[in-house]
């Protein structure tokens, strides 16, 4: 049995159903009981008037209910609106209440619960799911991803990855993220298994290997970050995992070292880089990285585009066209405008990334164009923190700037809270006593990869010719005050 | 918990400088303040690895790089174990 994205419908339903479709922590089902698992789940949305055309939040953290929840709504024509549990309530609410859905689904308690307080059908037709990106206004915003443009998605994984009959792969980045679709459509598209690792799977590094190795997980999609993380444990390596041999990279940079340590543990395993934003359906690019590495640009090329897909520069940024492209915000047409156009006749996105393509046709990334950041993975615009920061108590304005080595990668984001009264232009100093539970009160707003390693106050903020603040130049303050030469030589 | 060696403790605090770029004095609190994440403590377990040839377990972060100073002490302790 496998699941037909074309169709949104399991196909083959008599075939290898005892095989295992899905494990979390606590057990595994099979093709089969995945099967009467979803069409028991529709029955029960259906009674509790869950409608086609609409949206349904669900929220939770690496069930398989959750998974199921996403599988029933693609069956049932409902619009999906994956919120993992990471999110704090108030923006679950918040979500909500954009997408004007009647019901929730909670997939940790596996029950129905109350949605907005105005319900609404969704504007626009054929549309899988809703994903929330940091806006850089303040406001999340919703990408509407239609279910053809899944079927693409899902279509170049079974046909060009090579990944051989029924995989497994692990899935481990939260449902939130549209990278995480990788595993889920790869596994569901081929008749493999999805392997669920929840956080607290993750924390315990043995335990996680142990559990990968008896789900027998083959394919290994995330971050470089993440995987660097596992280098931490002596066991992540092919004599533990003999069955992992594709690990499949997106979302930041990789580099030619990280590619090598990754090797030095997997000697036989395929590294396959990819990238695209959420707005173009997981990913648009994608290379398999081969040996020898040597002369190789650090960081490594994201690849060509997809069969169904055409990448282009326009003024150094890399522009997206094909049917994969996003159908649009909700409900911020203003926001659409600025980015989708026409390109030969295919929808097109402006990604705000800066780019190169080579005489390969090999496309290079060189960082963005505004203020977002992509810090382990998280897609995070700080004009949303400084909407939240200016949101404290006595705050009037705010800043968050994103750390940087001198190779250019990212550490860690600090905020600045605005005191002129107290402090001298440039001058870093302590917060003043009513935020002494400011990463509290953010935290309540956003989730936590959203706030800052620190918060400090300023001065009054260095501006630039348009009047807008000067992270670079906040940046620079922060340094001098903070990274002082480390010791005198003896 | 004696006071670590001063050149062991200047040496570490300039790796967890190098990372997380920022100077922290010895006792600073380098976990419970948010200064280092789960991602920078990798790198300075990494750094300190190389360094030092001794490496924290993955399970006991949080006690040994608490602060540069306790950083310290476990390394004294384990370099030439």
């Amino acid at each position: 049995m496998y699941f037909d994205f074309d169709r949104c419908d399991f196909a083959e339903q008599d075939q290898a159903n005892t095989a295992p479709a899905l494990s979390d922590a606590q057990r595994q089902i099979s093709w089969a009981g995945l099967l009467a698992a979803t069409d028991a789940w529709q029955e029960r949305a259906r009674a509790a008037g869950v409608l086609p055309g609409h949206a349904l939040v669900i929220s939770g953290h690496k069930e398989i209910e959750f998974v199921v929840a996403m599988l029933g709504c693609l069956r049932l024509g409902i619009t999906y609106v994956p919120v993992d549990s990471i999110n704090p309530p108030e923006r679950l609410k918040l979500i909500t209440e954009r997408v004007a859905a009647a019901q929730c689904y909670n997939a940790t308690l596996n029950r129905f619960e109350a949605g907005a307080a105005v319900s609404a059908p969704l504007a626009e037709p054929g549309i899988a799911y809703i994903m929330f990106t940091s806006g850089s206004t303040g406001e999340p915003k919703g990408v509407q991803i239609g279910r053809d443009s899944v079927a693409l998605f899902a279509s170049w994984i079974r046909d060009c990855l090579a990944l051989g009959p029924r995989p497994a792969f692990m899935n481990q980045m939260l449902f939130s993220f549209d990278f995480s679709l990788f595993d889920l459509c790869g596994a569901l598209a081929l008749g493999g298994a999805c392997v669920l690792c929840p956080r607290e799977t993750i924390a315990a590094p043995d335990a996680f290997v142990r559990y990968l190795a008896d789900t027998g997980v083959q394919v290994w999609a995330s971050t470089p970050a993440f995987v660097r993380q596992q280098f931490l444990n002596d066991d992540f390596n092919q004599a533990h995992l003999p069955q992992l041999g594709v690990f499949v990279f997106g979302a930041e940079s990789l580099s030619p070292a990280m590619a090598e340590q990754l090797w030095a543990r997997f000697p036989d395993a395929r590294i396959i880089n990819s990238y695209g934003p959420t707005e173009a359906t997981c990913s648009t690019t994608w290379v398999e990285i081969k040996r020898p590495l040597d002369g190789a640009r650090n960081p490594l090329s994201i690849g060509r585009a997809k069969p169904y897909a055409e990448v282009f520069l326009d003024d150094g940024e890399i522009c997206i066209a094909g049917d994969h492209v996003m159908r649009g915000y909700l409900g911020r047409p203003d926001l659409s405008a600025k980015s989708l156009f026409l390109h030969n006749g295919k929808r097109a996105y402006r990604t705000g990334d800066i780019g190169e393509i080579d005489e390969q046709g090999l496309v290079y990334f060189h960082g963005r164009r505004d203020d977002q950041i992509k810090l382990n993975g998280y897609r995070i615009e700080l004009g949303e923190i400084d909407a939240a920061l200016a949101s404290l108590p006595g705050v009037h304005a705010a800043a968050t700037i994103a750390l940087r080595r001198p190779d250019g990668s990212l550490v860690r984001m600090i905020g600045f809270v605005s005191s002129p009264e107290t402090l001298a232009p440039g001058v870093i100093g302590p917060l003043p006593e009513q935020l002494h539970n400011w990463k509290q009160a953010l935290g309540e707003r956003l989730p936590h990869y959203m706030v800052p390693s620190e918060l400090v106050a300023c001065g009054l903020f260095p501006t630039n010719v348009s009047d807008k603040v000067d992270r670079k130049r906040l940046e620079s303050q922060y340094r001098e005050t903070r990274m002082k030469p480390t010791k005198e030589k003896p | 918990m004696s006071t670590p060696n001063a050149a062991l403790v200047s040496k570490l605090g300039e790796i967890v400088a190098n990372v997380i770029q920022t100077t922290v004095e010895p006792d600073d609190l380098l976990i419970e303040s948010g200064m280092v994440d789960s991602l920078t403590a990798v790198d300075i377990v990494l750094a300190v690895q190389a360094a030092y040839g001794c490496k924290v377990p993955p399970t006991e972060i949080e006690e040994h790089l608490e602060s540069v100073n306790a950083l310290a002490a476990f390394v004294e302790e384990n370099q030439n174990a």
